[in-house]
């Protein structure tokens, strides 16, 4: 999943009012700019994950919101610091 | 919600029911929608978004369904932590965003908690949310060790390296401090990750010889194809 199908997702979630993360507007930083220069939304905004199941359980269970479920492994075919 | 795939036992057993392949084995990558029970299934599950939604439209009708099911209640979120500092800084690198280390003191859960809300209310703001990644630690010895660290502070800010292997301290903060939002928010624009390239990050970093070892075998056919 590329970064822009998840801020995809995150902005529906905004737009429908089911807050199960929150989106953040920043400034665009040089990030923003080289990697998603052409959809101003996207680039940006960001998702607040949450990264714990038992976090995420007990939030959305207390506040009784649905949970978007997305994994994925923090390594690029064995090189660390890239999905 | 965002787990990491392969790190964590008890996580991979859930995702796997999420998505796993016909054998049954946990893939890198799966998506799904639950209730806030997170037992009962909103969607099928995939590897992908589109294999659960197809397209966003069906995906927006999927949430439109029981937007009146599932109201929210009001109150405050908790901290969302990563589980430990290792992870905590390749998911940070992984992002381009600072890991904030909450140091708690050792054996003293309640105040240990407070701390928790305390900054869980400023990860939440308006101003700060999205913009980190967290990890609670009771034990400094590694931060010791780290470029910039303070003693004595709560909150540390860290950049973490371009493969989430090791960090700079850039700041840190304490939590009763009346300008700790805005102190926060001038130390994460500090510590904000540089623009990769996929080819050339993965191209390095094998020359370099870095590679990460999941705490679980990765068992995603695609990826022990590569």
């Amino acid at each position: 999943m590329n970064t822009l199908q998840q801020l995809s997702l995150g902005i529906l979630f905004c737009t429908l009012g089911q807050p199960a993360f929150a989106i953040q507007k920043r400034a665009p930083s040089s990030t923003d700019s080289t990697e998603q220069a052409s959809d101003e939304t996207s680039s940006t905004s960001r998702i607040a994950w949450y990264t714990s199941l038992d976090e995420a359980r007990a939030d959305a269970a207390r506040l009784n919101l649905p949970i978007l479920v997305q994994s994925a492994a923090p390594q690029c075919r064995s090189v660390p610091g890239m999905w | 919600m965002r787990p990491a795939t392969y790190e964590h036992e008890v996580e991979a057993e859930f995702l796997k029911k999420v998505f796993s392949n016909r054998d049954g084995s946990l893939q890198n990558t799966s998506f799904g929608l639950f209730a806030p029970d997170g037992k009962k299934r909103l969607s099928r599950g995939g590897r992908s978004p589109q294999m659960v939604w197809r397209d966003l439209d069906s995906f927006v009708r999927a949430l439109e369904s029981g937007p009146d099911k599932y109201r929210a209640r009001r109150g405050q979120r908790s901290l969302p932590t990563v589980v430990d500092l290792r992870l905590g800084l390749n998911v940070a690198a992984s992002d381009g965003l600072p890991l904030v280390v909450l140091v708690v003191p050792k054996g003293k859960s309640k105040q240990a908690k407070s701390l928790k809300q305390d900054l869980a209310a400023l990860a939440w703001s308006d101003d700060l949310t999205a913009s980190a990644h967290f990890v609670v630690l009771e034990d400094v010895e590694t931060l010791k060790k780290m470029d910039g660290y303070r003693a004595n502070y709560q909150v540390q800010v860290l950049k973490p390296d371009t493969y989430g292997l090791s960090a700079e301290i850039v700041g840190a903060v304490k939590l009763k401090d009346k300008r700790c939002a805005e102190k926060l928010a001038d130390l994460y624009a500090k510590a904000l990750g540089e623009p990769k390239d996929d080819r050339r990050h993965i191209r390095n970093g094998n020359r370099k010889g870095i590679t990460w070892e999941p705490l679980l075998p990765v068992t995603d056919s695609h990826e022990r194809r590569r």
